[in-house]
């Protein structure tokens, strides 16, 4: 089980308890895979937005039976793809001949189709944060950026990367924390100002 | 205080936070909408690094503004249910008003008769629990044998005048009725002072095994 599994268990488990706030922040943390998912069955952005906005509702209301024998994404994904291809049967449009495989939900959504269903100011946006994010990092005390690195793009738990950092898991903690914490920094006027 | 909480957020993004600060993130932002920017902006900095899809879009506000519209449109039909029901039940009584009685007048039938169908019932329930305490009544003399209690002096009395109500029992059928009565009261002694107190289910349990009859002490 993989750590981004445990968090979202603990969320459903939450959202299941009746805690909307750990709904929204599932919403939060999905919708820009979801939308790119649904932006491969309906090229308009507007109208890409408006089914994935049903696609978490519906999900919300079937989220008290789920039952966690999937993860909470391959789950959330099904629902997406179902839910764009009823949207395209409803409106006389047909749904894409080749079927998305299940099994691509963790690749396909890569940044190719993103382009897809994103506007150009969104695009642009886009290019620019990521630009910052990597100036950011390389900025960033080296302790702090193996940290964050060993984290967000190799997948380490807290306990592998304290091993391989040779440190206390809290002293792991403490690095992403602060790493994030200054990427958040330069990140945060980008957004404001498109805001 | 507020570092602490986006450390625990952070930890949640990656998995690593316990129940407890689970909660308390959550208790944040629900009520500070900075904290909930916090998360979407590490999340947004993980989706960045890895290069997934990732955007200024934030869908997460409409989805939960839907929801929220949703369910004020569900309370609003079960308020509007709520209120055809208890308009169904008040619509007889509305029409019987308007028949000419007053509405005074059909309360009171109502509470009236309800208070003459609590007292037969009432009378009927003392008839049987007094035939009961005749018939057991009966028995005392025997049970004052085996047991020799003090009887209280109050209830011989009360006996006496009660028993005119009960129905009339022929002398054998009272006979009868001594004997099993005596039968039940000497096991019971039999049983009580063999078994600990502690562990009155083993008695109820061996009763049968035992046989109804009275053994000789």
């Amino acid at each position: 089980m993989n750590n981004e599994t445990t968090s979202d268990q603990q969320l459903v488990a939450r959202v299941q308890k009746g805690d909307r706030r750990a709904f929204d922040l599932l919403v939060v943390k999905y919708q820009h895979r979801i939308l790119a998912l649904v932006g491969r069955f309906i090229t308009d952005h507007a109208e890409a937005q408006d089914v994935t906005q049903e696609a978490f509702i519906k999900a919300y209301r079937a989220l008290p039976s789920f039952r966690g024998d999937s993860q909470f994404y391959t789950w959330m994904y099904r629902i997406a793809v179902n839910t764009a291809k009823n949207h395209l049967i409803s409106r006389g449009r047909k749904t894409p001949t080749q079927d998305i495989d299940l099994d691509d939900a963790a690749f396909f959504a890569d940044e190719a189709n993103m382009k897809d269903v994103d506007t150009p100011d969104g695009l642009l946006q886009r290019d620019q944060l990521r630009a910052v994010v990597f100036e950011a990092i390389e900025a960033l005390p080296d302790e702090l950026r193996r940290a964050v690195t060993l984290r967000e793009l190799e997948g380490l738990s807290y306990e592998e990367i304290a091993e391989a950092m040779d440190c206390p898991i809290g002293t792991v903690r403490s690095r992403i924390f602060r790493a994030r914490e200054a990427i958040d920094k330069k990140m945060r006027p980008l957004l404001s100002a498109t805001a | 205080m507020k570092d602490r909480i986006k450390e625990s957020m952070s930890a949640l993004c990656d998995g690593e936070c316990n129940e407890l600060e689970l909660r308390r993130v959550l208790n944040y932002v629900g009520s500070d909408a900075e904290m909930r920017e916090e998360w979407r902006r590490y999340q947004l900095i993980g989706a960045l690094m890895r290069d997934e899809p990732a955007g200024a879009v934030d869908l997460s506000g409409r989805i939960m503004k839907a929801l929220d519209d949703e369910r004020e449109f569900v309370d609003v039909i079960e308020e509007d249910q709520t209120d055809a029901f208890a308009g169904a039940v008040e619509q007889p009584v509305a029409r019987k008003t308007a028949g000419g009685m007053p509405q005074w007048l059909v309360s009171g039938a109502v509470a009236a008769s309800v208070t003459l169908a609590v007292l037969a019932g009432a009378r009927i329930v003392n008839e049987q629990s007094l035939s009961e305490q005749a018939m057991f009544a009966a028995q005392q003399p025997v049970k004052a044998e085996v047991a020799a209690p003090a009887a209280p002096v109050s209830q011989p009395a009360m006996v006496a005048s009660t028993a005119k109500s009960v129905p009339a029992v022929s002398a054998e059928e009272l006979s009868q009725a001594q004997q099993v009565l005596q039968q039940y009261v000497l096991e019971h002694e039999e049983q009580a002072a063999g078994v600990a107190e502690s562990d009155p289910f083993a008695r109820v349990a061996n009763f049968g095994q035992n046989g109804n009859q009275a053994k000789p002490r």
